[in-house]
């Protein structure tokens, strides 16, 4: 069923973004494993090179997708290390690019990256770079060895501008679905 | 003291402490899956530096991308040579950026306010 879902919104994001004005530039669909972050990341930005981006906005891209595709690294539904299905879009749509990123987590996990993002989504520039520093010189890594600064840093390099949504797969189980709008500035 | 290298992959610097050429340094982007492992042994080598050892060292940082997991690791192991030099040791840190990279900058200077230890910013052309 989780299948199903996933693949369902990935191939209804792949059609958002066709039409004029709009590009895929990269995507891809499977199982996550730090292998995958690495390939997916030089991949969007050998992509984005070849498109003519701006370099910052490579390196901002860059960032984020990273610590997107490391989040769902971190948070897996199974506790199976091969059971973790994601997809990953990277497109265009006139001079902004998004980048949108799924996989299936646990529902307490989906409810607790929720109340963090609503968090962050309040805060102005002053507020995430000063909570930014806070976190930071706390410095203690989660159980799953994330520290909440990977949030963070999302919110900070796309100006906050990002929405999720879950999407219930199971009744223990969501598909939560995390876009950021970067623009070419 | 021993040689300390860290051969460079996709996602994890190289690393190269070699004292007989009086050369200590980590290049390359850092995101390895988890910072803790990954910078271990470079933890360890700072740990066995006795103040003699240290005294006017320079350690060289260039990185050209730091996951936020590894801005956490990055931020210790540099507390971690702030007490050598808390023991009376001359260390100098160098903290290397691309021109085109003012986020790598900043980076090194947070470093430099949370830690509190001398980093001196050094910009690469572009």
């Amino acid at each position: 069923m989780e299948g199903h879902i996933l693949e369902e919104r990935y191939s209804d994001t792949l059609k958002r973004y066709t039409g004029p004005g709009k590009k895929i530039i990269a995507s891809f669909h499977g199982q996550m494993d730090q292998d995958r972050v690495s390939m997916l990341s030089y991949a969007a930005e050998h992509q984005l090179d070849n498109e003519g981006a701006r370099r910052s906005t490579i390196k901002r891209i860059f960032n984020i997708l990273i610590e997107m595709l490391q989040n769902i690294l971190l948070h897996s539904a199974s506790s199976e290390k091969n059971d973790n299905p994601f997809y990953v879009v990277l497109a265009q749509n006139m001079d902004e690019y998004l980048l949108i990123t799924a996989n299936v987590v646990r529902n307490e996990v989906a409810q607790k990256i929720r109340g963090t993002l609503a968090e962050l989504k309040k805060m102005n520039e002053r507020q995430l770079k000063n909570h930014y520093m806070e976190v930071l010189s706390n410095d203690q890594y989660s159980v799953k060895g994330g520290a909440g600064l990977g949030l963070i840093t999302i919110a900070i390099k796309c100006n906050n501008q990002f929405v999720y949504e879950d999407v219930p797969v199971t009744e223990n189980t969501s598909l939560f679905i995390m876009s950021t709008i970067i623009t070419d500035k | 003291m021993k040689k300390l290298y860290i051969k460079e992959t996709l996602n994890s610097p190289k690393v190269l402490f070699d004292p007989s050429k009086k050369r200590y340094e980590i290049s390359g982007k850092s995101f390895p899956e988890n910072s803790k492992t990954f910078y271990e042994p470079v933890f360890e080598w700072i740990s066995e530096l006795t103040v003699a050892d240290a005294d006017n060292m320079q350690f060289s940082l260039t990185f050209d991308y730091i996951s936020s997991s590894s801005v956490i690791t990055i931020k210790q192991l540099l507390a971690k040579i702030k007490s050598v030099c808390d023991q009376g040791a001359n260390i100098q840190v160098l903290w290397h950026y691309d021109a085109a990279d003012p986020d790598i900058r900043d980076i090194g200077d947070e470093y430099r306010k949370l830690v509190g230890i001398d980093i001196t910013l050094i910009e690469r052309p572009a």
